[in-house]
This record gives C-alpha cells, sequence and structure tokens, in this order.
C-alpha cells in the first residue's frame, strides 16, 4: 500500500497555494461531502452542485483554516451549512422530491429499493435542524461530541434534536408502511 | 406497526416509543432492563423498530460516489478564477506577484512586491556553491514563489522562508548562518526592508555533479491520489 502523504503536509502546501496539493485533498475528501449532500438534498445533480460549491470554498478559506479541527469536521460544517443555505434558497411551494430508485430487477430487489427510497424521502422531510445531525449520526457514524463541533452546538443539543428526528423518522416510516 | 409514531406515544406498558427509538438506532442498553426483559409490549415493538432501522442502516452502507470528473471541474473554475480577466475579486487577492510591502515616507509610498524580495533571496542563495534552492514546499501564510522562497510582508518588515539543499559533507547550521547573513545583508541594503527573520529548512543532499534537480514527483511523492 503506497504511504499517504501527509495531511497536514498538503494542507499548509494548499494554504500557501499550491494547487496541486488541493486537488490531492480534494480527491481525498471529495466522497465525504457529495454522501453528505446527496443525503441532505436527496437530489444527485443538487448534491453535485454542492459539493463543487463546497470544495470551491474550501480553497478559498483554507488559508483560514486552523487546524484545531481536522480537516474532515471542517468539511462537514462548510457542507451542512452549503446545504443549509441551498434548503433554505427552496421556496417552501418546491419540496425536494425524491429520487426513483432505478435498475433493479426482481420483485425483491424493487421491493428493498423502496424502502431505501422511503428513508432517504423521510430524511428529506426532517427540519434542516434535525436533518443534518441525523445525516451526520446515522449514515456517517460521528460522535455526539463530533456532531456538536461540525454543528458548533452543544452535546445535549444535539441530542435532543437526534431524538426528535429518528422519532420522526419512525413516524413517516410506520405510516407509509 | 399500526399506529403514526409521535414523540409523545407511550405503548400501553407506559414506556415511550421515543426511548425505545434511541435505544434501536443507538444500539445502547435499555434503560429499564428487568422491565424490558418482562414486557412483551416493550419486546414487540422493539423487533418492529429493529426491522425499520435495518432500512436506515442499509441505506447507510450505500456509498454514494460524486461524479469522476467533479474534481476536475472545480479545479478548472479555481484556474478560471485565478485569471485577472475572469475575476471581479482585487488583483491583490488573485495575483500573488502583487503582494507588497509599504515604505511611506513624506514625500510617496515605496512599494516593494514580495517577488523583488524573493528574487534578492534566490540570488543570495545562489552564491553559496554547496547550497541549491529546492522547489516549492508547503508553508503556511505568506507569498510563495515558483521555487519555494516564502515571504511574509507586513508593512516594513519581511518574514522568509526557504527550503535548501546542501552539497554531501556541507557543514549544515554554519552553511544556514552564512546564507541567513546574506540574506539579511542583500534584502534589507537593496529594499530597505527589514529582515525579521529567515527560516531556512535543509531538506536534502546531493554530491557534486549530481544534476538532479527535485521534481515535484520527488517532493511531493507519487501516493496522492
Amino acid at each position: 500500500m503506497a504511504l499517504q502523504t501527509s495531511e497536514r503536509y498538503l494542507i499548509e502546501a494548499a494554504q500557501a497555494g499550491d494547487l496541486l496539493a488541493f486537488e490531492a485533498l480534494a480527491r481525498r475528501h471529495e466522497a465525504l461531502v457529495y454522501r453528505v449532500a446527496l443525503r441532505m438534498l436527496n437530489r444527485p445533480a443538487d448534491a453535485e452542485d454542492a459539493t463543487q460549491d463546497v470544495l470551491l470554498q474550501a480553497w478559498r478559506a483554507l488559508p483560514r483554516f486552523r487546524s484545531e479541527s481536522s480537516l474532515p469536521t471542517w468539511l462537514y460544517r462548510l457542507t451542512t451549512n452549503r446545504c443549509h443555505n441551498v434548503l433554505r434558497s427552496l421556496r417552501p411551494s418546491e419540496p425536494l422530491a425524491a429520487e426513483l430508485a432505478s435498475g433493479q430487477t426482481t420483485e425483491l430487489e424493487v421491493e428493498q429499493a423502496l424502502r431505501l427510497d422511503a428513508v432517504k424521502a423521510a430524511v428529506v422531510r426532517l427540519t434542516p435542524q434535525q436533518r443534518a445531525p441525523f445525516v451526520l449520526r446515522e449514515f456517517e457514524g460521528l460522535s455526539y461530541v463530533e456532531i456538536a463541533e461540525v454543528l458548533e452546538t452543544t452535546v445535549p443539543a444535539i441530542k435532543s434534536r437526534l431524538h426528535r428526528a429518528r422519532a420522526e423518522l419512525v413516524s413517516a416510516l410506520s405510516e407509509c408502511r | 406497526m399500526t399506529h403514526p409514531v409521535t414523540m409523545q406515544h407511550r405503548l400501553e406498558c407506559g414506556t415511550e416509543l421515543a426511548v425505545l427509538v434511541d435505544q434501536v438506532a443507538a444500539g445502547g442498553d435499555p434503560k429499564d432492563p428487568r422491565h424490558q426483559a418482562a414486557c412483551s409490549s416493550c419486546q414487540a415493538t422493539l423487533e418492529q423498530l429493529e426491522q425499520l432501522w435495518s432500512v436506515v442502516r442499509e441505506v447507510a452502507r450505500q456509498d454514494p460516489a460524486p461524479p469522476s470528473s467533479l474534481v476536475e471541474a472545480v479545479i478548472r473554475r479555481i484556474r478560471r478564477g485565478l485569471s485577472p480577466v475572469a475575476s471581479t475579486l482585487p488583483l491583490e487577492q488573485v495575483v500573488p506577484q502583487l503582494v507588497h510591502a509599504l515604505l511611506s515616507g513624506e514625500r510617496g509610498t515605496t512599494r516593494i512586491a514580495a517577488a523583488v524580495v524573493a528574487d534578492v533571496v534566490r540570488a543570495a542563495a545562489q552564491r553559496m556553491p554547496a547550497a541549491r534552492l529546492l522547489g516549492r514546499r508547503g508553508h503556511a501564510g505568506g507569498w510563495v514563489s515558483g521555487d519555494g522562497i516564502v515571504v511574509e510582508v507586513t508593512d516594513v518588515s519581511v518574514r522568509i522562508a526557504l527550503h535548501l539543499g546542501l552539497r554531501y559533507s556541507a557543514p549544515a547550521p554554519e552553511m544556514a548562518a552564512a546564507i541567513r547573513e546574506g540574506v539579511i545583508v542583500d534584502v534589507e541594503s537593496m529594499t530597505g526592508l527589514r529582515v525579521a527573520a529567515v527560516d531556512i529548512s535543509v531538506d536534502d543532499v546531493f554530491v557534486e555533479g549530481d544534476a538532479r534537480e527535485p521534481t515535484t514527483t520527488q517532493l511531493f511523492g507519487h501516493s496522492w491520489f
């Protein structure tokens, strides 16, 4: 396995204006940004746009990045902020439609795909306040402490938002059964 | 589950449903293990919740990947942004060569570009046959020349950093001190700026006649992507 160039080294080079170093960082972390954006927005095209915007913003803001937080934590923060802005800019009359599953052949596969779609759609119906902690905890596996750091709030606040989000989700999923 | 679940919803036994949801989602221990072990209502609900939550876990296992061209598109946008024609940003922000030190006098100001300081530094460093400037290295803050000289400008003083390769057997501390001295004297006399510090990093050795120049690959390795 190839030895990875240290993250700190790449960050320092990118902060000094090295685009090649930034490209390496972007390739390392683009999947993280895209995954969160897709779960927050539930439309691949929107997630791609958001990912591009986040990476662009990361390049611009990198000189101000201080390594008190890790780069993934910082990127999670940029991504959730970006998604919140996207969601704010949507008029209430245009709710996000779920992407429908395609490419499944057997009945079982279709059924399972529909179940997964139901979860994704239910996540998108959570308020943005609940959605970000839910995505970071249940899909990204972050700890409460990490989520609090990303969303710049307290652990009890995160626990309370997650508690509501989970209950909402269970409610939505049991309704559509 | 037949009833829609709400936050306040309680099971027949009085257990709050949301508490069971948290237990299933977080994979934690029951709040009241003795009650739960004996309560059929709790157990049945937990089973249903487990089933429901397994779909959430399945979504978590999916690893959607962005299109392979996404980073390229970002890099293209950054490059476009770096071109002053395409940008509405102030020139200083997009063209680093325009970072200046500022000497204010009664009869006008003198601006000295960081690139000019780097030129003087380069000439001073190159007077030492036992030293070679190494290519661009990472550095937090400051303007960086193509060959890795970092110039941090704060009005009338500059802080300089450079990366060197030394000839095998050359004494590093003495070489660094000599180069530092040469850089300070040249920059201060030619530009009028005060040199706050010269940070030197010795990152390579070479043997005489070895024409090899450090390449980007050598400096950064292959393993980024």
